[in-house]
């Protein structure tokens, strides 16, 4: 079976480099090509892709509005997000919105394929950043006052989560870390999935919660 | 006699000796002398036919009866003893003006301080005097009481208490508690109070801070009057002090509700300042003037203060609401006890009253110091904000510079290169595709060590693995990944960061030129420097054929060593552990270099 991408990318070269590698890869099929959000909705709106490949800066609106609709209407769908730094500021706010990763612009046919492959393949694409932040984020909410977190008071992480995403951020692979720590890849990945998944909630709980302390400023 | 007989005669004899027992303990009855005879005097004795003197009745108030007198005048209050008491008797003024001396039955008892200039004053304090019991006698005895009234002021003397020493002790302990000691505990907080508005304008250079000062200290020199009871200034140069300041305390607290309101009338305030500093002229003006100026100027204040309350209250409808009920109800409290007074002094009440004065700088303290320490901690408040911001851009500058050097010496060279390449037109695609892939990775790691949560060296080392892998592997090159424990570096901020990082990058770009190899391999750990002090290494060995002769200075080592050494680290290049490929070893401090 031949997973569905849409590609959505606002700059016509990336967009034919990027739309190249995923057709070289025989598993992958491009479900759709989109240069705006509005032609991207289009598409999910009548053959929803199995995984989302989007920037972030788009001419008429943000990459995390599509991936937050996207997973809206079909949960199950993947996310990625196209960056030319990966850092901390563009991607944290699309892992937010539920995506797993994000691929390099300049990467090769086979870095690019690679995450979507992994996607697919039911594991997680993670880099010692995303590690980075996801630690930063949760220690975070752990210690953050009272006022400040979320209503449902977010979930923590797990003694074991803790130990996984450390080794991440050390630049230690899946494998490596499965490895070290004497448990399969799969558990590994089967963590690195279930961090994104809190991660993607408590972001919403803190969303919700951030839009009504703005109401209640508002209303003051 | 019977048994019976005599048990009756010792039941009445026991309770006869019972009564008699108890009309001994029996407190003496207090007597409140109203009725007397008066007659002008001096201050030496008694005159001789005070008894025939002009009949008066208690409160005698000089003004209605006498108005044109002053000096001493005598009162002979006569009451009548069936027995002396055995229990000691006192006597208790509770009113007196100005200063009054006690005799009984023609010896002197007591005074209230001096009865000659300048008199002793005791217009607002009871006088209580022990009676000597061997001055008193069964029949009638007279209390001579002598009366300074002072030219055109208020004079009098109202019903005077005989009783029990004790109760009248306790009499007069009440009435000293709200008529000297609150005014003494006032006089003392507002002399605090003034000097600290002081300190706060000289801080602050609000003028606010000055007004609000300086009206508290004249309502402090004017609480004087309350409890200071040895005059050291002649009575009109004393009253005219108390007098002035209580008038000036107008204009002082308008100055302080225009500058707390931000409203700015100059015209006003001079034209106040103006009329209430007419107040001096009550240190010699004739002393028949003296209370009519006084009066005129003192209505003036309490307009002028009036004025104030209303502007402040009417600002706080529109501006401040929390402080509202506090305006108003300070205000109203203060005006009031202001014009409680004064109608005392305008005759419209009855003296004798006790004074409510000594209360109107509590009252305004509350009313308006809260205010004023607020407005101080919020000016505070700014300032240490502005300082902080300050140091905040002054952090920005140095990191927007730092960040412009890198840029320049990284991003920029190596986009310099690629377009020498293209111009040259003898470059391989292939080549200028490394050369901008070069300045992207470059840019990556200036972009990571700006990442606030790269604040470890794992961290560093991840963010290493993350960046160049895809390069080494496009080279058929793979990391062999061996990170142990590492202790927090506590001085590696973003630059530090960058200073590693380029390190790192350069040492494995160096190992990839090396023909042959196929893995490198990275290590960290705790480490010992030369001298035993604690710190880290990273070292970063390849299994390539090596270095054609012992240690030599590859391309990008100095660069290398001087980066390690501005980290206060050290870094060696030598063989590789299994006899082949080279190894990098870079130490750092485990402290600030």
């Amino acid at each position: 079976m031949r997973h569905r991408v849409l590609l959505v990318e606002d700059d016509d070269e990336t967009r034919a480099r990027i739309a190249s590698a995923i057709q070289a890869e025989s598993r992958l099929v491009l479900a759709g090509v989109a240069a705006t959000c509005g032609e991207a909705r289009a598409v999910l709106a009548v053959s929803p892709p199995d995984v989302l490949v989007t920037d972030l800066e788009l001419p008429d609106g943000h990459g995390t509005e599509l991936i937050r609709e996207a997973r809206a209407a079909r949960p199950r769908t993947e996310a990625l997000v196209i960056t030319v730094f990966g850092d901390e500021r563009s991607v944290v706010a699309a892992l937010e919105a539920g995506a797993a990763g994000y691929l390099l612009k300049d990467g090769t046919d086979a870095e690019i394929a690679r995450p979507i492959l992994q996607l697919v393949d039911g594991g997680s694409p993670i880099s010692p950043a995303i590690a980075r932040h996801l630690l930063r984020h949760f220690q975070r909410q752990a210690g953050a006052p009272e006022s400040k977190s979320p209503p449902d008071g977010g979930p923590s992480l797990s003694a074991r989560e803790r130990e996984v995403l450390e080794l991440l951020a050390r630049g230690f692979k899946v494998g490596e870390i499965a490895e070290r720590l004497g448990i399969s890849a799969h558990t590994v990945t089967t963590h690195v999935r279930h961090l994104y998944e809190k991660l993607e909630v408590s972001s919403r709980g803190e969303a919700i919660y951030a839009a009504m302390n703005r109401g209640l400023l508002r209303e003051r | 006699m019977s048994r019976s007989a005599a048990g009756l005669v010792a039941l009445v004899l026991g309770a006869l000796a019972a009564g008699a027992a108890a009309r001994a303990a029996a407190p003496f009855a207090e007597r409140l002398l109203v009725h007397g005879a008066f007659r002008l005097g001096d201050a030496a004795a008694p005159p001789p036919d005070l008894a025939a003197g002009e009949p008066v009745e208690l409160p005698d108030r000089w003004p209605e009866r006498r108005p044109e007198a002053s000096g001493v005048g005598w009162y002979r209050l006569p009451f009548a003893l069936d027995t002396v008491p055995d229990r000691p008797l006192a006597v208790l003024l509770p009113h007196v003006s100005m200063n009054a001396a006690v005799w009984l039955n023609g010896s002197w008892v007591g005074q209230g301080g001096r009865m000659e200039e300048p008199v002793g004053r005791s217009w607002s304090r009871p006088l209580l005097f022990p009676l000597p019991a061997g001055l008193l006698h069964a029949g009638e005895n007279a209390l001579e009481i002598a009366v300074v009234r002072l030219p055109d002021c208020y004079g009098g003397l109202a019903p005077v208490r005989v009783g029990d020493a004790e109760a009248l002790a306790a009499a007069e302990r009440r009435a000293l508690l709200w008529q000297v000691e609150l005014p003494k505990a006032v006089t003392a907080a507002g002399l605090v109070l003034a000097l600290v508005m002081l300190a706060f304008w000289i801080g602050a250079r609000d003028p606010s801070y000055a007004a609000f000062g300086a009206t508290t200290a004249l309502l402090v020199v004017h609480n004087l009057n309350y409890h200071v009871r040895a005059s050291p200034l002649p009575w009109q140069a004393w009253e005219a002090l108390s007098c002035s300041a209580i008038v000036l305390a107008g204009p002082a607290f308008v100055a302080f509700v225009h500058r707390l309101v931000g409203v700015a009338r100059p015209r006003l305030e001079r034209l106040l300042w103006g009329v209430g500093l007419v107040s001096l002229a009550l240190f010699v003006v004739p002393h028949r003037v003296f209370h009519p100026l006084f009066n005129a100027l003192a209505l003036g204040a309490l307009g002028a203060a009036v004025y104030a309350v209303a502007l402040l209250v009417a600002h706080a409808r529109r501006r401040d609401r929390t402080s509202l009920a506090v305006y108003v109800a300070a205000g109203a409290a203060g005006l009031a006890i202001v014009a409680r007074d004064l109608a005392f002094q305008l005759g419209v009440l009855r003296e004798p009253g006790v004074p409510w004065m000594p209360l109107a700088i509590p009252v305004i303290f509350a009313g308006y110091a809260v205010t004023l320490v607020r407005r101080f901690v919020a000016a505070f408040r700014r300032a240490e904000a502005q300082r902080d911001a300050l140091a905040h851009e002054q952090v920005l500058a140095l990191e927007r510079e730092r960040i412009m050097r890198e840029m320049h010496d990284g991003v920029g060279s190596h986009l310099v290169r690629t377009l020498s390449m293209l111009e040259g037109r003898a470059a391989a695609p292939a080549e200028l595709a490394r050369s901008l892939r070069a300045a992207l990775d470059d840019m990556r790691l200036v972009i990571d060590s700006l990442d606030p949560g790269i604040g470890d060296l794992g961290s560093v080392l991840g963010s290493v693995r993350e960046r160049l892998e895809p390069g080494l592997e496009r080279e058929g090159v793979h990391f062999e990944w061996r990170l142990g424990e590492l202790p927090a570096l506590s001085w590696l901020g973003p630059e530090q960061a960058l200073h590693v990082l380029r390190i790192l990058q350069e040492a494995i770009a160096n190992a990839l030129r090396h023909a042959g190899a196929t893995c490198i391999r990275v290590e960290c750990g705790a480490e010992a420097g030369a001298g035993g002090e604690p710190g880290v290494f990273v070292a970063i060995e390849d299994d390539g054929v090596g270095l054609p002769s012992a240690p030599r200075r590859g391309r990008g080592l100095p660069n290398l060593a001087r980066r390690a050494a501005e980290l206060g680290g050290r870094l060696e290049v030598g063989a590789g552990s299994a006899g082949r490929g080279v190894r990098v070893h870079l130490w750092l401090p485990g402290a600030p270099a």
